[in-house]
């Protein structure tokens, strides 16, 4: 059974929205990101699906139990980890329906919206990681599917496992998430059992 | 007792969660917990019996997770017949004394449905339906349909559950935290649809605790028409120890169940983490209450996927101008498929403040239903208003009104027979309300009396098919007023009349002033008028200041608008555009910038800075002493040419650079008005797309908008497209430039093999490739150019 996590709205770190979104910082790139951003006000949510397991780490295979993620760079970073958590995140619809409106309507302003909403996303990782850690203590850092040699494929393990459509976060044939901004993550926690409650 | 005489007469108490019990026990996590009716029949039978024998009414059958998808049909089948043996079996084996009801349980299929995601409507209905078919077969009592979080998906499964079984159908939600679908759906909009379409008892479960699902159940009351569930979580998750609880109790559920109870609600129980226990004491809860009575609401509304739009509460404003009648740039937009310009009218009525948009695509000639079916998802992807559907042709009305994401109004029905036949049985089936003209056989009465009688024999008739008069919006005629002295007169007293009877009315009154002068004052003069006898909706142009001061004073004038705040941020909008030259100061070009020994023009500058109403006001300006020819050459090129340059030189950035291209459009579009009527690109045909399987396309939106700056000549083949389909449409158009995009490695092999059927179907095409997993190594090996970003894209085109 999986546990939910939601958060306010974490502060906004300019910086990486105009990393995302590819531009240098000066006094333009600056008002304009911002005046994109305000364009946004309502059509980001923060919502994410964890569950915590057991694991084994053998040979660049990771046993969690319910499935087993075949990678030498995932096994390397939860080699100190008795468990690992599993998460799904996702900003939301909104946001996609709103930057396929701005695809259509400015372009320009729909760049900057990809890179506030990468920006988001990421935002509420960190939310949720500074969460676990509160909870178990240390925690190593996220690994995605798709990173280093951890295959795609995994995904299918991940939406079996989590059932992230609750949250309204869907997987497709080509292994690609709906809503777009989202992300799912290995996290190695330590071994220490705590009351978890969502 | 027959099941709708309990729903009528008594509270009804259904079970609590399956998979909590089963969890517990027998499941292991991630597979599939319909098996077990195979399985291990046993266990599930105990959980439905001790349900039952807790005191419920009705058990769901495990069958939330068995539908099309997910199952073969032959699995399928076995799966549901095994889980209506288990329920039978508990139902007979209690020692409860009640009578016993099984639900065939539908949950959702765990896709997103398009265009979020890759899920096509019509395949989400078959999946349910597969499901649903076996519903009588299998000797189930009603379908139960559940957890939904999307209105559509939502609709296709009550659909699917209207077209292949007779029994009744409960609809049940899962709602965010902030009481909205997490698609985003409004309790109102979900109670509208479901409603609309023949849901028998409308509802919320799963979600968070019963606390935090209270109000929308309180919400549904207001609106729903038909009986009311509650089936809230236990509360969220957490541990203890080794195991996982959820932390509202059996007693703190009951005191929240109490209340819902007192507020009305018809039917309850509770879903995950809630067990026996939980059941018991809300039968003792159940027990002690007395059912308050369904009251008909008669709500006249419609809905877009997220939010519902009331007739009758404050005058609605029906967007008139995506209707090619009389307008040439828009027929000319429907028949070359030419989307852009569609959406360009839906943004600036939305912007303008209309409530809902007509949409009307019939230009003779054209594939009417394809067309809508094609527009009416486009539109609703980046419009969240609802949309009235208008056409002539029954088939396109029905093909568009089924997928629509809501509810939906059509336009229209009339008087006469056939079309009343034709149009009532869509109404009906697909939920909808509807605008009935006042006409006949016979024509428009010319009297308000004749168009009142009128209205009632359509009343009557739609009665018939079961639709309520609160579904129906009367369109008694606007004709022009040069047609005879009387004849606005007539129209309004027809809705005076009308809105006497109680029903809701709907003009078109930009007809008024057909072949008048001054008519956007004229048109505003009679809206008011019409407002004032109690017209509820009009249909004309939002994008009209004169309309939009009416509608907005008349607000006012009848109460409606709280202290003056649409009024006055009405006039300060209309005050801003009257004083907008310029908007805002643009950054004069660095010496640098400028090509040496020629000055840099207004239009240049305004480019450059992507200030898109300057450059087409500067294009304007321009085109009174200057060919339109050399405006292009002599300023919007040289712009673009810079922009460009700087963007690649790390001066500016993306944002800017298709600020600039855009900026270069609304100056273009001003320029295309001056040229002669033949095209006005003599460019290259470009085909572009994103690859089979793959849905992001920003990339590619980019590289269209800077092609078509550089004047070839775009063909947007959209996202997610075959192979087969990217060949079919080069050999059709004779575009010699193709450009793919794709964003995952999972989806290359599709780029490479529509590469590779190119390159031996038409080898004289040229395929240029890019996205973000793309290199040029593996252009290479696959035999495509490679552009890294699109401003290379349109130097490599501009190359062949």
């Amino acid at each position: 059974m999986a546990f939910y996590f939601t958060c306010k709205a974490p502060e906004v770190n300019l910086s990486e929205v105009l990393r995302y979104s590819r531009q240098k910082k000066n006094d333009e790139t600056v008002v304009f990101t911002k005046e994109c951003i305000s364009k946004a006000n309502g059509a980001v949510s923060f919502s994410a699906v964890w569950d915590v397991f057991d694991i084994t780490v053998s040979g660049g295979v990771t046993d969690l139990g319910p499935f087993s993620a075949e990678s030498a760079s995932l096994a390397k970073m939860l080699c100190d980890y008795s468990r690992c958590v599993v998460f799904a995140a996702t900003i939301g619809a909104d946001f996609d329906r709103l930057t396929s409106l701005y695809e259509r309507k400015s372009p320009g302003t729909a760049v900057v919206l990809h890179g506030y909403g990468a920006e988001r996303v990421e935002s509420l990782c960190d939310e949720l990681c500074g969460e676990l850690e509160k909870r178990f203590g240390k925690i190593s850092p996220r690994f995605s599917p798709g990173y280093g040699d951890l295959p795609l494929g995994t995904q299918t393990d991940i939406f079996r496992i989590l059932s992230p459509e609750k949250i309204g976060l869907f997987l497709n044939s080509s292994l690609l998430m709906s809503p777009s901004k989202s992300v799912t993550a290995f996290v190695g926690v330590s071994p220490a059992d705590t009351s978890a409650s969502r | 007792m027959s099941l709708y005489e309990k729903l009528k007469n008594e509270i009804i108490l259904l079970d609590g969660s399956m998979g909590t019990m089963l969890r517990s026990e027998k499941l292991k996590p991630g597979s599939p917990p319909e098996l077990l009716n195979i399985s291990d029949p046993d266990a599930v039978c105990a959980v439905h019996r001790a349900y039952f024998d807790a005191g419920s009414d009705v058990v769901l059958a495990n069958t939330f997770g068995a539908n099309g998808l997910k199952f073969g049909q032959t699995e399928l089948e076995a799966v549901v017949e095994a889980a209506a043996d288990c329920a039978r079996r508990a139902a007979r084996d209690s020692f409860s004394a009640r009578e016993k009801f099984v639900a065939l349980d539908i949950g959702p299929t765990g896709k997103m449905l398009s265009p979020l995601g890759e899920l096509d409507f019509e395949d989400a209905v078959s999946a349910f339906a597969a499901t649903a078919r076996l519903a009588e077969k299998y000797g189930f009592d009603l379908v139960f349909i559940e957890t939904m979080t999307d209105i559509h998906e939502t609709k296709a499964a009550l659909l699917a559950a209207k077209e292949n079984c007779g029994l009744p159908v409960f609809v049940s939600n899962a709602y965010s935290e902030g009481g909205r679908l997490i698609s985003g759906a409004t309790p109102g909009a979900v109670a509208a649809v479901c409603e609309a379409m023949g849901a028998d008892a409308i509802g919320v479960n799963c979600s968070f605790g019963p606390q935090a699902l209270l109000p929308v159940a309180e919400r549904l009351l207001e609106v729903c028409s038909v009986p009311v569930m509650l089936k809230p979580n236990a509360g969220l998750p957490k541990t203890v120890g080794k195991k996982t609880v959820y932390d509202v109790s059996p007693a703190e559920f009951n005191s929240v169940m109490k209340k819902a109870l007192d507020a009305g609600v018809r039917l309850v129980g509770g879903c995950c983490g809630t067990t026996p226990e939980f059941i018991r004491l809300l039968r003792k809860e159940v027990d002690s209450a007395s059912p308050k009575p369904v009251t008909e609401k008669r709500l006249t509304v419609v809905t877009s996927y997220s939010s519902e739009t009331y007739f009758g509460k404050r005058p609605v404003l029906i967007g008139e101008r995506i209707n090619p009648t009389g307008k040439k740039r828009l027929r000319e937009a429907i028949e070359k498929n030419d989307t852009d310009y569609i959406l360009d009218l839906v943004f600036e009525q939305q912007d303008a403040g209309a409530d809902v948009l007509d949409v009307n695509v019939g230009v003779p000639g054209c594939d009417e239903r394809s067309l809508l079916c094609d527009l009416v998802p486009e539109i609703q992807s980046v419009c969240s208003l609802p949309l009235q559907i208008d056409s002539a042709d029954p088939a396109a009305l029905e093909a568009a009104v089924r997928i629509y994401n809501g509810k939906p109004l059509i336009n229209s029905v009339n008087a006469k027979p056939e079309s009343m036949a034709a149009v009532f049985p869509i109404v009906k089936k697909y939920g909808a309300a509807v605008v009935c003209l006042t006409l006949d056989g016979s024509g428009i009465p010319d009297t308000a009396e004749g168009r009142v009688a009128l209205a009632m024999k359509i009343r009557d008739k739609a009665a018939e098919y079961g639709i309520g008069e609160n579904d129906l919006i009367f369109d008694p005629l606007a004709l022009t007023a040069a047609s005879g002295d009387k004849a606005v007169k007539i129209s309004l007293d027809a809705v005076s009349k009308l809105h006497a009877l109680g029903l809701k009315t709907s003009l078109g009154v930009s007809n008024f002033s057909f072949g008048l002068p001054d008519r956007e004052r004229f048109n505003a003069f009679a809206l008011t008028a019409a407002l004032a006898g109690g017209l509820d909706a009009a249909i004309a142009n939002p994008c009209s200041a004169e309309i939009m001061r009416a509608w907005k004073t008349f607000s006012v004038i009848a109460g409606q608008d709280e202290g003056c705040a649409g009024y006055t941020e009405m006039c300060m909008e209309l005050k801003d555009s009257a004083t907008a030259e310029p908007q805002r100061p643009l950054a004069p070009l660095a010496a640098a910038d400028k090509a040496p020994g020629r000055p840099v023009s207004a239009l240049e500058t305004a480019v450059y800075n992507g200030a898109a109403d300057q450059a087409g006001a500067e294009a304007r300006r321009l085109l009174s002493d200057m060919p339109p020819l050399e405006i292009v050459n002599g300023c919007l090129i040289p712009a673009l040419d810079r922009v460009g340059k700087d963007y690649e030189t790390g001066r500016v950035f993306l944002p800017k650079l298709l600020m600039a291209a855009q900026a270069a459009q609304a100056a273009f579009a001003e320029i295309k008005k001056a040229l002669p009527e033949k095209s006005s690109k003599d460019g290259t045909g470009v085909i572009i797309c994103t690859v089979e399987g793959d849905i992001h396309d920003i990339g590619k939106n980019i590289v269209r908008l800077l092609l078509d700056n550089y004047g070839f000549d775009v063909i947007d083949l959209g996202r997610d497209v075959k192979p087969d389909e990217v060949l079919e449409a080069a050999k059709r158009t004779g575009a010699r430039i193709v450009g793919l995009s794709a964003l995952m490695t999972t989806t290359l092999p599709a780029m490479e093999k529509t590469v590779r059927l190119l390159a031996s179907e038409l080898p004289e095409c040229r395929v240029i490739v890019g996205g973000a997993v793309l290199t040029k190594e593996y252009a290479d090996r696959i035999g495509a150019l490679y552009a890294a970003d699109a401003m290379e894209t349109v130097r490599l085109a501009k190359a062949l």
